[in-house]
């Protein structure tokens, strides 16, 4: 049982709080509300925004259960929501290849008609999650917040939320051991949830949006003995889907590459007599999601090198960086994935003639990759793909040792992605480490998304 | 689950509509989603107008139904089974056919929807109806022929013939000087506002007939020769409208502003960006017809795109704006919610932000100045339904003014996101 509260006033109705960051908030952006999932919240039932009540009231019931959402729509000051855990229901929804229509249960399936109304144990997705896959059989609706759900809509939908949040917020680190994930299996999760729920989207044209994607990924997938076949009627269902709305589905061959564990020290060389040096965590809200360490730190040293003082800043790249510039160099041959060709660039042209020498890979007519500000000084980072870390140096601004601690703090963001000048969050590391410690859970979650499991098993970027 | 509702006087029109979905089984699995609900489309193309037909049946209307009301809709939507199974056997067997005939081109569901279900009422259901195979190969290659007839390689031959250049330069000319010397009536006490706070929820048809029959589109296009008027709704780029060149190229990729195209890239722009080119004219009377639109007011033909460009003008004052304006009308006040939802969902999705240093100045220009994308939009939405003769009834207006606002935004996404795939990161 889920209780919210409803708040009113011209423009619009608000169910429930939506959650307090972007990074834990899983978004459907239904026609007339917006739907939102707290990730570290392991209820069924999302909060909503609605703005247009007339336009929502085609299909509210179908997230809150009739009755609610009656009581939303007419003048209710609260609501409470009943979370079933029907495993039969559940089974369908979560399989990759739900069924036709004919078999599902309709929308008498809502919660005043469906077998009993206990609601599921609810636990957060901490250390009892981290059973392993193979502790919970797959019919086991268990205490996994991804398998509460109760009918396949509120399922698909709150499935599509996830995805979406995890192609934003994925933490993908190497020091918090979190594997990156295969963006295209993510984007070929998101077309088929979001061909489930078309008919409640705002954007008449997600499917078709959504279907602008690369097969080539998940075709390789299906050799795999553990995902294979689900990745196979993922991949049958998205060629019928993208034949039903005319869209022609790309599919470049696999490109799939063994993580890149590696990890060198960046920062002062050999010689250098260090004069100090700090580190700051990175702000995600300052960096595109794929690119930085989610755990990392972005350090910086100050040293005496031949008579000058040089600031070196160096930030640990994610797992899998894709970036210009950014990237592993070696290739090797998966059994389980497909063939990729030693040496192929996976990039494209632009990787290749750029180059001015080793971590200096910019892109074309624009500077780094990161940026790194300290004091009155600005310096690009570049990335090192014989270090994973992205790196730069410039000489020190006079004075520099002499600036008080709190104008030394070290601010790390992408010139394509952010300003740069937006002041650090107190609560930033915590609030990354929740992050961080769901998304370590979710990868032994048997509910999980085809890419965690993926990602799990080695099988990411 | 009907019965448990029952209380309240209503219920929402979604459910039954799903609810008695369900009761027609696997027959109309190709109309359904995976969630096994009718598809969008299915609702808009074939429920809506050639089932339960809401303008004729206003019971059937609105997001909810009233009780008394619900056995009849049940009802027909349950009488429509038959037709309804037949429509999604024919949509099968016509996708088996276009697959077949190797076209891709178009949306399916747009292109065969209401054919399959004029088919089924035709033919009934094409498991017993003889040669239907044959039935639907000929259903996709009419589409597609009627598709085929104008290209842009007629189009660019007409333009570009020297015999024609001197006349098409004349009646341009023409039509521009003929123009300059049309007086303007001042803006009548126009009604816009009034339209614009009833569209999203009652759009009244009344009005905005009367709105036409007064021409408050054209008295309302009055301004936009003064200096800097159209520029500053997006439309040019130019202090005032010139008169268009006749023009022998076009590419999809940076199209001027739509009063700054040339003949020839406004019909290219309709070509490729709509379909149903079946419903467009002939190619010597397609260009006439642009060289006279050009010179129109809002350089549209039709009274109803006018009134659209006034209202679209009117309900997207202050989008982008820091300032926090008291909106104008109803209207006016979903869009600029709109807009302020957008920044929300922007940092949900952890999209760039549009201001960084790395973003393209021309995709930061047109984020900062929203309002003349969307109304550059809008206008290329009302030239192209000018050129398809279709019309605008009220109620689509409302549909037309939020959903070139979504396009607008959706398209920013995309192209924010692309400069993250250029850039490093992994959008």
């Amino acid at each position: 049982m889920t209780d919210f509260s409803i708040e009113r006033d011209d423009s619009g109705i608000r169910v429930g709080s939506l959650p307090p960051h972007p990074e834990r908030t899983a978004l459907v952006e239904a026609r007339g509300a917006l739907l939102a999932w707290d990730v570290l919240d392991p209820h069924a039932h999302p909060a909503a925004d609605i703005h247009d009540p007339d336009l929502a009231a085609d299909w509210l019931w179908e997230i809150y259960g009739p009755e609610a959402a009656s009581a939303v729509l007419s003048g209710a000051s609260r609501i409470a929501t009943v979370e079933e855990t029907g495993a039969e229901v559940e089974a369908q929804a979560e399989s990759g290849s739900t069924p036709g229509p004919g078999s599902n249960p309709g929308p008498g399936s809502g919660p005043e008609s469906g077998p009993g109304s206990e609601p599921g144990p609810e636990s957060e997705p901490g250390p009892e999650a981290n059973l392993g896959p193979g502790a919970r059989p797959e019919s086991d609706p268990g205490p996994d917040p991804g398998r509460e759900s109760t009918t396949p809509v509120l399922a698909a939908a709150r499935a599509l939320a996830h995805l979406r949040w995890a192609e934003a917020w994925w933490p993908s680190s190497h020091e918090a051991a979190v594997p990156a994930l295969s963006i295209p299996l993510l984007r070929a999760e998101i077309a088929w949830r979001t061909a489930g729920i078309e008919h409640l989207l705002d954007d008449e044209e997600a499917v078709e949006r959504a279907l602008n994607l690369d097969l080539g990924p998940l075709t390789a997938l299906e050799s795999d003995p553990v995902l294979g076949t689900e990745a196979l009627a993922l991949a049958e269902n998205l060629t019928e889907l993208a034949e039903d709305y005319g869209v022609a589905l790309q599919t470049a061959p696999a490109r799939f590459s063994p993580e890149d564990w590696a990890l060198a020290a960046g920062g002062a060389e050999a010689g250098d007599l260090v004069l100090g040096g700090g580190a700051t965590p990175v702000d995600w809200a300052l960096v595109p999601q794929g690119l930085v360490d989610g755990a990392g730190e972005a350090r910086w040293t100050l040293a005496h090198r031949g008579g000058v003082q040089m600031l070196t800043v160096a930030v640990p790249a994610a797992p899998n960086a894709v970036g210009v510039g950014v990237g592993p160099t070696a290739r090797e041959v998966r059994p389980s994935t497909g063939e990729v060709a030693p040496g192929t660039s996976e990039f494209g042209p632009n990787t290749g003639g750029a180059a001015s020498g080793a971590g200096e890979i910019g892109p074309i007519g624009f500077g780094a990759a990161l940026t790194a500000r300290i004091g009155t000084a600005e310096i690009g980072l570049h990335h090192d793909p014989n270090t994973g870390f992205f790196t730069g140096e410039a000489q020190a601004p006079q004075g520099f040792l002499m600036l008080p601690g709190s104008d030394r703090i070290l601010r790390v963001f992408a010139p394509a992605f952010a300003i740069g000048t937006a002041a650090a969050e107190p609560d930033g590391p915590a609030r990354r480490a929740a992050i961080i410690a769901f998304a370590q859970a979710r990868l032994t979650t048997a509910g999980a998304s085809l890419a965690e499991r993926a990602a799990a098993r080695g099988i990411g970027a | 689950m009907v019965q448990s509702v029952a209380a309240s006087a209503a219920v929402p029109r979604g459910m039954l509509i799903a609810d008695a979905w369900a009761q027609l089984g696997d027959a109309v699995a190709p109309l359904s989603n995976a969630s096994g609900r009718p598809l969008a489309r299915t609702v808009k193309l074939i429920l809506d107008p050639l089932v339960l037909r809401p303008t004729q049946n206003p019971r059937f209307a609105g997001g909810v139904v009233g009780v008394e009301h619900v056995d009849a809709l049940r009802a027909a939507i349950r009488d429509a089974g038959p037709a309804l199974a037949a429509t999604a056997a024919w949509f099968q067997l016509v996708k088996k056919a276009r697959r077949r005939a190797g076209v891709t081109e178009g949306h399916p569901q747009d292109l065969y929807f209401q054919r399959c279900f004029e088919l089924a009422h035709l033919h009934g259901d094409p498991r017993s109806a003889a040669g239907a195979a044959g039935v639907a190969a000929e259903a996709v290659a009419e589409v597609h022929a009627e598709r085929g007839e104008v290209t842009v390689d007629r189009l660019r031959g007409f333009v570009t013939d020297p015999t024609r250049a001197i006349e098409l330069a004349g009646l341009l000319r023409t039509a521009w000087e003929d123009r300059a010397g049309e007086t303007q009536a001042p803006a009548p006490q126009a009604g816009l506002t009034e339209f614009l706070d009833g569209c999203a929820i009652k759009p009244d048809e009344h009005l905005w007939k009367s709105l036409g029959r007064y021409r408050v589109g054209t008295a309302e296009a009055a301004g936009l020769d003064r200096p800097g008027v159209a520029r500053e709704f997006g439309l040019t780029g130019r202090e005032r409208p010139v008169p268009p060149e006749i023009g022998d190229r076009a590419s999809k990729r940076q199209l001027p502003r739509p009063f700054d195209r040339s003949i020839m890239e406004r019909l290219f722009a309709a070509f490729t960006a709509v379909f149903q080119r079946e419903s467009m004219a002939d190619i010597p009377s397609l260009v006439v017809g642009e060289i006279h639109r050009s010179a129109a007011a809002w350089q549209l033909a039709d009274e109803p795109g006018r009134v659209t460009m006034a209202l679209g003008r009117d309900a997207s004052a202050g989008l982008g704006e820091l300032a926090d304006n008291v909106p104008a009308s109803d209207a006016n006040a979903r869009l600029l919610r709109r807009w302020q939802r957008e920044s929300y969902v922007h940092r949900v999705l952890r999209l760039p932000d549009a201001e960084a240093p790395g973003v393209p100045e021309e995709l930061r220009e047109d984020v900062r100045h929203v309002r003349g994308a969307y109304l550059r939009r809008l206008w290329a939405r009302l030239h192209g339904r000018e050129l398809r003769g279709e019309a605008t009834p009220a109620d689509a207006v409302w549909d037309l003014l939020d959903g070139v606002l979504r396009s607008v935004v959706m398209d920013q996404r995309d192209r924010l996101r692309r400069v993250l795939e250029r850039h490093g990161g992994r959008a």
